[in-house]
């Protein structure tokens, strides 16, 4: 009895000090292949301008898209084309700033390995370029964490 | 890249001011060396609380008044300057010219009355519309505090903040 009161006392205490943990964190994974020339994506035209500053492609076409909901201080795999992985763990947030560690895979092999704090509802991005399995084009990877 | 070379650094790393290859250089030392770490977290910290403590003295100041009050006091100075114009023409004078320095002084003594805290102008206005002319932080500004992987390039927009980590990239072919 004694020990479910602190339980619950502990959650309690918990919920009302980080009550912006309380919530999952929702996190949308684009990729991106963005090319010299050629359509772009309608989803993609208010982005483009900064993609283009950004990668210098002109082009830029939605591969994939994922939106999951994620528990803090749990894993996340996303799965990327060319058999690439991001690898989000959601460590914690303060105000409305994100602290991750993000991962992007390659197999077994670690491409980037970085902790970052990104503004909710921000976007970061990562950029696989000059590859020779996807020809003369890259891959852009948008990442975005939002709180709300 | 030597501790010596990152300290010198520092404050451009932070401020995000290096060009990319260096940005990088010292993410990749600070990734390794203790010392330097802590220097970065200290600095950060530092601006941070800097950037905070500006949002909020600013996010404080209501301009709403200034333009009103600074076309006041030029028609006032300008009204001053005409009854001088009219009183000489009475008197036989030659009218004085208006004093630019004048006009400056009354702009500016209407803005310095008018930039302050809400607190003080709700004494004479109850309902103060404030205008927020304090710059937020950027919507996707990012925070790299730990950096490590093989040829990896990063850069940054300014306007939006948008940062982006490229790998495999031709840093030296593409001009970043």
């Amino acid at each position: 009895m004694v020990t479910r009161a602190l339980a619950l006392a502990l959650t309690a205490s918990t919920l009302c000090i980080r009550p912006a943990l309380a919530d999952p964190l929702q996190i949308q994974v684009t990729s991106v292949r963005a090319a010299e020339s050629g359509p772009s994506d309608p989803q993609l035209v208010s982005l483009r301008p900064r993609l283009r500053r950004l990668v210098g492609y002109r082009a830029f076409q939605v591969v994939n898209q994922e939106v999951r909901s994620c528990d803090w201080r749990s894993e996340a795999r996303f799965a990327l084309p060319g058999g690439r992985h991001l690898q989000l763990l959601p460590k914690g947030a303060d105000d409305d700033v994100v602290n991750m560690q993000v991962r992007l895979l390659e197999g077994r092999r670690r491409l980037v390995d970085t902790n970052v704090r990104v503004v909710s509802g921000g976007t970061m991005m990562f950029g696989v370029g000059r590859d020779p399995r996807i020809g003369d084009s890259a891959l852009i990877i948008l990442l975005k964490a939002d709180m709300k | 890249m030597t501790c010596g070379e990152v300290g010198t650094l520092l404050d451009a790393f932070v401020d995000t001011e290096l060009p990319s290859a260096t940005l990088l250089e010292v993410a990749r030392h600070a990734g390794h060396c203790a010392p330097c770490e802590r220097a970065v977290q200290d600095l950060l910290a530092v601006r941070e609380a800097v950037v905070a403590d500006v949002d909020r003295a600013t996010e404080g100041m209501d301009f709403s008044g200034v333009w009103s009050r600074v076309e006041a006091a030029i028609d006032r100075s300008e009204g001053q300057a005409r009854w001088r114009q009219r009183s000489d023409a009475k008197r036989g004078r030659l009218p004085r010219s208006i004093p630019v320095w004048g006009s400056i002084a009354a702009i500016a003594a209407g803005a310095a009355l008018y930039v302050r805290p809400i607190g003080q102008v709700a004494t004479t206005n109850p309902t103060p519309s404030a205008v927020r002319v304090a710059s937020k932080r950027l919507p996707n500004h990012v925070y790299i505090d730990r950096l490590a992987g093989k040829d990896i390039a990063l850069r940054r927009e300014a306007k939006s903040g948008t940062t982006i980590i490229w790998v495999n990239h031709e840093v030296e072919g593409s001009g970043w």
